[in-house]
């Protein structure tokens, strides 16, 4: 008996041991991965509606807007930079500075400093304006009036600088300069004056005015020629800086075809939600009538005109119910209130064609 | 959180060989699982033992009768076999031949007498034969017919515990449910592998048992007839 257990043992553990390494774990089940197919559920309403097109377009599937007529053409790039974007314009500075060039390259031999010094004497230049005024000085023999013009020429001088010192500091030498070209051809004149000389009477009343005048006049004339002078600096600057083309504003037409469909998009209608949104709004206003028998005779029906804001558009009107007994009055007016109470109503706006008039029922039954 | 779940159940699902099977189940499935082991240790201990045991017996058998029908003296073959154990017909033999010597030694005189005492002793030792023959086979008839059902019992304890477990992890993912399942079922299988083996060695065991003991019978039948004859022989004689 012992061998038989020694054996059956044996024979056990050489099956298990066998079973544990061929039997295993057997192979998954290949399941094949099927993708979910995605539902939606669309409600018919959106493609049963027109849309806005034209009525003479071709039926295609998707609607476009109208086609252009011309092509766009693409402009040829100006750049062989390290510019990201094509600039048109060519900066016109370099083209200055090429004049500059060309005039500096032949006299860069010898005579550079007098070509520079000109440039820095051009505001001395001005200053040899005043050398003109000692011309008319030595005049002074002829006539009062070569005088006289002479101290009415720095009186606007000292009282330029008193404005500009209350102005700024650096807007002096600017109009210095820019004033006394003005003044030289009035020098001019005073050269001229001599030979109208022989008419003193007028001249020296005119002068003994302008003194007590000038004061005055000289203080506003500088501040017109001043901003003038601004506003030519700024268009200037502007005209400078702004290397745009002129160009006719709006956009590109669209290439693609017209779609077929009304001159106004119809057939919206309000969802489920904004309806109850709507009628939220009108509830939240309204008390209905409590208290009272046979409510459903208190029905009552308004129109109600609204602008594309949500505004009411002229009064309400009662189109069913508000006749009769007093009670019924009372509903009516009550619902009348409500509407009115509520007015700017929250509706979506691109379906102002469905709302914009409204039908509304109280109905005090229903509120019980 | 779903998918962390899945995610575990998978992986515990990954491991399905027997080893984790067995690892994964409850205690109960488990002592189930290793009771049908034993049990099926046993009965296939039993079936070698009694295929062996029972070879070892009929040509014990084929070897006596050849020694019995070769026309020996039975004094001389009781002589050669009383000194040493023996069973099967050798054991009858000797019982039989034991309890004529004792009877003509001692002068029992009526024939009838030892004639029954011949063959109570031919039929004590032939029961005994019969009941070493048989021995265990009962075994095997319980292992065949009930380790199904212990296998049952586990798989059922098994599942049952696995719908607790899902039921508690509110998930009805077949990932989750296979594992208990599957372990849960494998008691019914290690049920199974014990019990067909049991059944179809207990049938050819117990068939064989009733062949040898039906030679046994007729050579016990055989002898009492011959010894009856020799009482005759010598009652005849001393007249």
């Amino acid at each position: 008996m012992r061998a038989g257990v020694v054996v059956s043992a044996v024979l056990h553990a050489v099956v298990l041991t066998w079973g544990l390494w061929s039997l295993g774990a057997p192979d998954p089940l290949e399941v094949a991965s099927v993708d979910s197919l995605p539902v939606d559920l669309v409600p018919v309403e959106e493609y049963s509606q027109s849309l806005i097109g034209k009525k003479d377009a071709p039926v295609t599937e998707t609607p476009a807007p109208d086609p252009t007529e011309k092509p766009v053409v693409d402009d040829s790039a100006q750049n062989a930079g390290d510019n990201s974007t094509d600039l048109e314009t060519p900066p016109t500075p370099t083209e200055r500075e090429r004049a500059v060039e060309q005039t500096a390259a032949p006299k860069a031999s010898e005579p550079p400093p007098p070509s520079s010094k000109p440039a820095e004497e051009t505001p001395p230049v001005p200053e040899a304006v005043p050398t003109p005024r000692p011309e008319p000085t030595p005049q002074p023999q002829e006539t009062k009036t070569a005088e006289e013009p002479a101290p009415a020429e720095p009186a606007p001088q000292e009282a330029d600088p008193i404005e500009e010192a209350i102005a700024t500091a650096e807007t002096q030498p600017q109009q210095q300069p820019e004033k006394k070209p003005e003044q030289k051809p009035a020098e001019p004149e005073v050269a001229a004056l001599p030979e109208r000389g022989p008419v003193p009477q007028l001249r020296p009343s005119r002068p003994q005015p302008t003194e007590t005048k000038k004061p005055e006049k000289p203080a506003e004339k500088p501040s017109k020629p001043a901003q003038d002078d601004s506003q030519f600096d700024a268009d200037k600057i502007a005209a400078l800086l702004n290397k745009e083309k002129s160009a006719g504003g709006g956009a590109r037409r669209s290439q693609q075809q017209a779609s077929l469909g009304g001159d106004r998009k119809t057939g919206g209608k309000l969802s489920q939600s904004e309806l109850d949104a709507l009628r939220g709004q009108v509830s939240q206003c309204w008390s209905p009538p409590a208290g009272v028998s046979e409510a459903g005779a208190l029905r009552v029906t308004i129109r109600m005109r609204l602008d594309p804001s949500g505004g009411l558009e002229g009064r309400p009107e009662l189109v069913e119910g508000g006749g009769g007994s007093t009670v019924e009055r009372a509903a009516a007016d009550a619902a009348l209130r409500a509407v009115i109470r509520c007015a700017p109503y929250k509706l979506p706006a691109e379906k102002y064609d469905t709302w914009s008039e409204v039908l509304l029922n109280f109905d005090p039954s229903q509120m019980l | 959180m779903d998918g962390q779940i899945a995610q575990e159940a998978l992986s515990a699902a990954g491991s399905v060989s027997l080893w984790d099977l067995f690892w994964q189940a409850g205690f109960v499935v488990k002592l189930v699982m290793i009771g049908l082991l034993f049990a099926s240790i046993w009965s296939w201990a039993i079936i070698i033992d009694k295929t062996m045991r029972y070879g070892s017996f009929r040509r014990q058998l084929n070897r006596f009768e050849s020694h019995f029908w070769s026309g020996q003296s039975l004094e001389e073959l009781y002589h050669s076999l009383s000194e040493r154990r023996t069973t099967g017909m050798g054991a009858l033999f000797v019982a039989a031949m034991r309890e004529w010597k004792k009877s003509f030694e001692k002068g029992a005189r009526s024939p009838i007498g030892l004639q029954q005492r011949i063959e109570k002793a031919m039929d004590v030792t032939l029961a005994r034969e019969m009941d070493s023959l048989e021995s265990r086979l009962g075994f095997l008839a319980t292992v065949g017919s009930a380790a199904p059902f212990i296998g049952l019992f586990g798989t059922v304890i098994g599942i049952m515990t696995s719908f607790q477990a899902i039921a508690g992890s509110q998930q009805t993912s077949l990932a989750v449910v296979a594992p208990g399942i599957a372990e849960a079922l494998l008691a019914t299988a290690i049920g199974l592998v014990a019990a067909i083996p049991a059944v179809i060695a207990y049938n050819k065991l117990s068939s064989d048992a009733g062949k040898l003991g039906m030679r046994l019978e007729a050579f016990a039948d055989e002898f009492s007839a011959i010894l009856s004859r020799q009482i005759d022989e010598k009652l005849t004689q001393q007249r």
